[in-house]
């Protein structure tokens, strides 16, 4: 409750769930809201503005530009969301077992991921969809390994924290074995500083599986996914500039809208980040 | 700081020697057998195994890695599959291209997102300062792909103020030197060409810079406000001296630390995320190589374009590390882990 308290004064943070809230409604709402079948062509209408059928137009085959954005939103949030969740299923217990058991484990780990940091993150995304080959699954993957290494670096050095603390300590004496101190101790301390994390990197997936998108290498077509849309009405930018307009709007919305929530969640549960 | 240079390059060769490593797996984790995939799937069984031998792909890994490294460091990547061609020479062709997008990029990062940021935090607080901080909250998220689009759409086609494809016009005859154009340009003393390169930078380059410009801008500003706090910035202003000294030389030498170090980071980051900025622009550079390589399954390309700016970007960390321990000696005295 405190923390809600603490959001809703942070304006900032309160539009951006608003967005977000907006955004995901649509998505769920989409097979009732959209006016068309998403993948349904109607050639003699291709590339047209605006009108009573088509609120925002249609693309180049003639498909309802707005019923496919709805659809699209759902796509966004489940790539999103999905990307940073595989990154966190992996990353947490990983920097769980390196925090709390250091030796040779936490070195060759902690090795693996400043290698995978050393290395410009698009380019190893870019490395991994040319290992697993294309496709929106595969981009995901590639985004996922290279938020990883956040993942365990901050539940990692969090671990480290919170080890010393003398809640531990009894803990471990009245006979708790390492996963239940890991799971009920330490875990839970760790939370709030994840969560933070989660929050901010999901809008930074969704543009980067949009990018993998846009080159032609995450979502394949006919899939109404914003990056393959911008991708697939590129050609058409001078005739039909809409066709490439909404796509961007739509995927740069969203990432506001986790940023600023993200941001917000930072200052509330974790003053240590918070910048000036 | 001997101690210091020492540590990092111990540090950097290490890392040099684990990304080769991954860059040599990549091969290896590919689906599919590489032979089989250069000769097509009607090939014969012993075409296949003939070409395996040849290659060397029957080889235990560690020997397939030495073999790899000797002939990389060599300069010999091997061939392309798509095209047939050596990989070096395909690379060597679009690498300036890449560079000198990237190279005008981070100037651009440094003149707006410095220079603004210095500003906005000078003037904490100021209508000036509010639009700065939307600015830049809205270009960090901005997917940088779509304002690639907008740009071409709005200043090239709306208002034909800029070029939107390539790095001159058709038909300009410009010998390769270097094959950077700014520089080849004004070896050949051909002043149309320059102006025509510059025009045809800058809105690939504004598009490539624009995640980079916000972060160093909110950089910026926040280590600005930092320093400007501090004590010994007080006592300057208390001597009497003109605010642009105590700005420019008291503040900007501590405040700007930090930023530097990023600063490497995000040229590292214009290399790795050129494939888009390229893609939009028909940009003849590195990324639009790779991308088009991927698609053709076309791994040797990929992987030697891996190569070549992962460890160009460790050695830009290295300079950045030592530059680091020369602007804040703080860092060398202490055990020199970031």
């Amino acid at each position: 409750m405190r923390l809600l308290k603490r959001l809703k004064r942070n304006y900032l943070a309160v539009s951006g769930a608003v967005i977000l809230t907006l955004i995901l409604s649509a998505g769920l709402l989409a097979p009732w809201l959209a006016p068309h079948d998403p993948n349904e062509c109607v050639l003699r209408n291709r590339a047209q503005g605006s009108s009573a059928e088509y609120p925002l137009g249609t693309d180049e085959l003639g498909r309802c530009m707005l019923s496919r954005l709805l659809y699209g939103a759902r796509l966004s949030f489940v790539t999103g969301l999905g990307t940073v969740l595989m990154a966190a299923a992996a990353g947490i217990p990983l920097g769980l077992a390196a925090g709390y058991y250091g030796g040779w484990f936490d070195n060759s780990l902690m090795g693996i991921m400043d290698v995978l940091l050393s290395v410009p993150y698009f380019l190893l995304a870019l490395a991994i969809v040319a290992i697993l080959g294309p496709g929106l699954l595969n981009s995901m993957i590639a985004i996922a390994v290279w938020t990883l290494p956040g993942y365990v670096r901050i539940t990692r050095a969090c671990v480290l924290e919170v080890r010393e603390k003398e809640y531990i300590e009894p803990a471990r004496a009245i006979g708790h074995s390492d996963l239940a101190i890991l799971v009920r101790h330490v875990f839970p301390n760790c939370l709030s500083t994840l969560i933070v994390q989660t929050s901010l990197r999901v809008g930074s997936a969704i543009v980067s599986v949009a990018a993998l998108s846009f080159l032609g290498l995450g979502a394949q077509p006919p899939t109404p996914e914003w990056g393959a849309m911008l991708n697939s009405g590129r050609v058409y930018i001078r005739t039909a500039p809409h066709i490439v307009t909404y796509p961007g709007l739509a995927i740069f919305t969203s990432v506001l809208g986790f940023n600023l929530v993200g941001d917000g969640l930072r200052d509330a549960l974790d003053p240590r980040l918070r910048r000036l | 700081m001997f101690d210091y240079i020492a540590r990092r390059s111990a540090s950097t060769v290490l890392v040099v020697i684990s990304v080769t490593v991954l860059v040599f797996l990549m091969m290896q984790m590919t689906p599919g057998d590489p032979a089989m995939i250069m000769l097509g799937e009607y090939a014969t069984q012993e075409a296949v195994s003939a070409l395996r031998h040849q290659l060397g792909l029957d080889l235990p890994l560690p020997v397939q890695y030495w073999r790899f490294m000797s002939r990389a460091v060599r300069g010999d990547f091997g061939r392309s599959i798509r095209t047939g061609q050596a990989v070096v020479d395909e690379i060597k062709a679009v690498l300036p291209a890449t560079v000198e997008l990237a190279l005008v990029a981070l100037v651009f990062t440094v003149l707006y997102g410095v220079g603004v940021g210095i500003l906005s935090a000078v003037k904490r607080g100021s209508a000036l300062d509010g639009v700065v901080r939307v600015v830049s909250l809205a270009g960090i998220g901005m997917p940088t792909f779509w304002l690639g689009l907008m740009l071409v759409m709005i200043v090239s086609h709306r208002l034909g103020l800029l070029p939107a494809t390539g790095r001159l016009p058709v038909f300009t005859d410009l010998p390769r030197i270097t094959g950077f154009h700014l520089i080849d340009s004004l070896i050949a003393r051909d002043f149309r060409a320059l102006g025509d390169a510059c025009r045809h930078l800058m809105l690939p380059a504004i598009t490539l810079s624009i995640t980079s410009t916000a972060t160093i801008e909110r950089m910026t500003r926040s280590s600005m406000l930092e320093v400007l706090r501090q004590d010994y910035v007080v006592t300057a202003r208390a001597k009497g001296l003109p605010e642009y000294i105590v700005i420019g030389k008291h503040a900007l030498k501590n405040g700007m630390i930090s930023v530097v170090t990023v600063l490497g980071l995000q040229f590292g980051n214009m290399l790795g995320g050129a494939a888009l900025t390229e893609t939009i622009f028909a940009w003849p550079g590195m990324g639009r190589l790779m991308v088009t390589a991927i698609r053709a399954r076309d791994i040797p390309v990929v992987q030697s374009c891996v190569l070549v700016i992962a460890v160009f970007f460790s050695l830009i960390n290295f300079v950045v590390d030592i530059l680091y321990g020369v602007l804040n000696p703080r860092i060398r005295i202490q055990g020199g882990s970031k």
